[in-house]
């Protein structure tokens, strides 16, 4: 080690010779090893939004068809909490089952909780995070979530907790995590909404 | 065991890290992730395993580079080099691991400008040999991810009533979530550091007493003007 430092290369002695040069030449070296590095790294793991979705869609639920997107123009449904919107509506016939998969926005304890709700045959069978910034881990809380699950949505009003005022059927909330479960029930309020609207309007 | 004690060992190296200079407890770096992330057990693994991946991967470069990086500009070249292993951690994750990206949020990308990886690159990386940085970075992450994890743990278990998600008996009726939240995360933070403390002024004084063949330390209290 001392013998090395004694007789430092001829690069590194020309650029302790050199400070101004060295500086530039470094650092322009360590952002193009740097660049072409991120280049690599962010052409293999690059996800389209198209992608993204496609995986959420079926994570959310597995079939081998196709998801088909169904336009929501002429479908116009009040939410009664303003910072709940469905963002998209997509439909997938798998065998005589009919899926509907929602996906909603919302704003519970933070802004930003993006859920997915599977509708099969008219009755929720999962609600699924995609995005968010809660702390207490609501909604991924399955027993807060089952009580959404096996009602046929067609026939009731909406969903609303024990803490909010709205119409509809009732479910628990958890305790001290009150805003993220109203907001939870908010987004599913929502949901029931448009699928009376898209699917529901023969009952 | 004689290695062990050596403090120019190899394992000395790493057990600095994790022991006599955690950076949570006893260096106090990395508090902005520490107290944000630790609501779970497992968000401590995770926080702490990418920390530590970036902390070997760029104490190794460091090393490598501190021969020709100039001092004048060796603290740009140093957030350079840590930002692109960040960078690629944050894609990889993304795309491998969307559950994890998603707890790390946006203290994945803040890794950048954690103080321990910059406080390892300038204090110990831009003088030792590739090897010693390697270890270094891993006694270093070994550390925080311990550390983390224990915090995340205390949390957890008052706050929700679980163990790395698992729900312990009829804890999770009793669980008093306010120990998840923030405050919790200050409170927490504060009476383990107290304990680290304590401990150590223990050990101190211990090995003191030992040296000076004493009983007992005794503090001398000087009063200013009396």
């Amino acid at each position: 080690m001392a013998e090395q430092e004694k007789k430092p290369s001829r690069i590194v002695t020309w650029l302790r010779e050199h400070p101004m040069p060295a500086c530039v030449i470094v650092l322009s070296l360590i952002a193009t090893v740097a660049g072409l590095l991120l280049g690599g790294i962010n052409r293999l793991t690059y996800q389209s939004p198209e992608e993204k979705l496609a995986k959420n869609l079926n994570k959310a639920y597995a079939t081998e068809g196709k998801w088909e997107e169904v336009p929501l123009d002429g479908i116009s449904v009040e939410a009664k909490d303003k910072t709940v919107s469905v963002t998209g509506v997509y439909k997938n016939t798998d065998g005589t089952d009919v899926v509907y998969i929602y996906s909603t926005t919302a704003k519970g304890y933070k802004s930003g909780l993006e859920l997915m709700v599977v509708v099969k045959n008219d009755k929720i069978i999962k609600i699924m995070k995609t995005s968010s910034n809660e702390t207490l881990g609501v909604e991924n809380n399955e027993s807060f979530l089952s009580q959404f699950y096996n009602i046929d949505i067609t026939t009731i009003e909406g969903f609303r907790t024990n803490k909010q005022k709205t119409d509809g059927t009732e479910v628990n909330a958890v305790s001290s995590a009150t805003k993220t479960s109203n907001a939870v029930a908010a987004s599913v309020d929502l949901v029931v909404g448009y699928h009376k609207a898209i699917a529901g309007g023969a009952k | 065991m004689k290695k062990r004690n050596n403090p120019n060992s190899k394992w000395s190296i790493v057990t600095s890290g994790i022991i006599k200079n955690n950076p949570t407890f006893r260096l106090v770096l990395g508090t902005c992730p520490t107290l944000a992330l630790t609501t779970a057990a497992m968000n401590g693994i995770y926080m702490g395993l990418a920390t530590t991946f970036v902390l070997v991967c760029s104490n190794v470069m460091i090393s490598l580079l501190r021969n020709i990086i100039p001092d004048k500009v060796r603290i740009p070249a140093y957030v350079l080099i840590i930002a692109t292993f960040v960078t690629v951690l944050d894609m990889v994750i993304e795309y491998a691991l969307p559950d994890v990206y998603e707890i790390l949020g946006l203290y994945l990308p803040l890794i950048v400008v954690n103080c321990i990886i910059l406080a390892r690159a300038e204090a110990f990386a831009s003088c030792n040999t590739i090897g010693d940085s390697a270890l270094d970075g891993l006694g270093m992450g070994i550390g925080f991810m311990l550390s983390l994890t224990l915090m995340g743990a205390i949390r957890e278990v008052i706050g929700a009533g679980t163990i790395f998600g698992a729900a312990i008996g009829n804890l999770p009726e009793y669980s008093m979530s306010v120990i998840a939240m923030a405050p919790g995360g200050f409170l927490v933070y504060g009476l383990m550091m107290a304990a680290v403390n304590q401990i150590s002024i223990r050990k101190r004084d211990k090995a003191l007493r030992e040296e000076l063949r004493i009983e007992e330390l005794k503090p001398i209290i000087i009063k200013e003007g009396k």
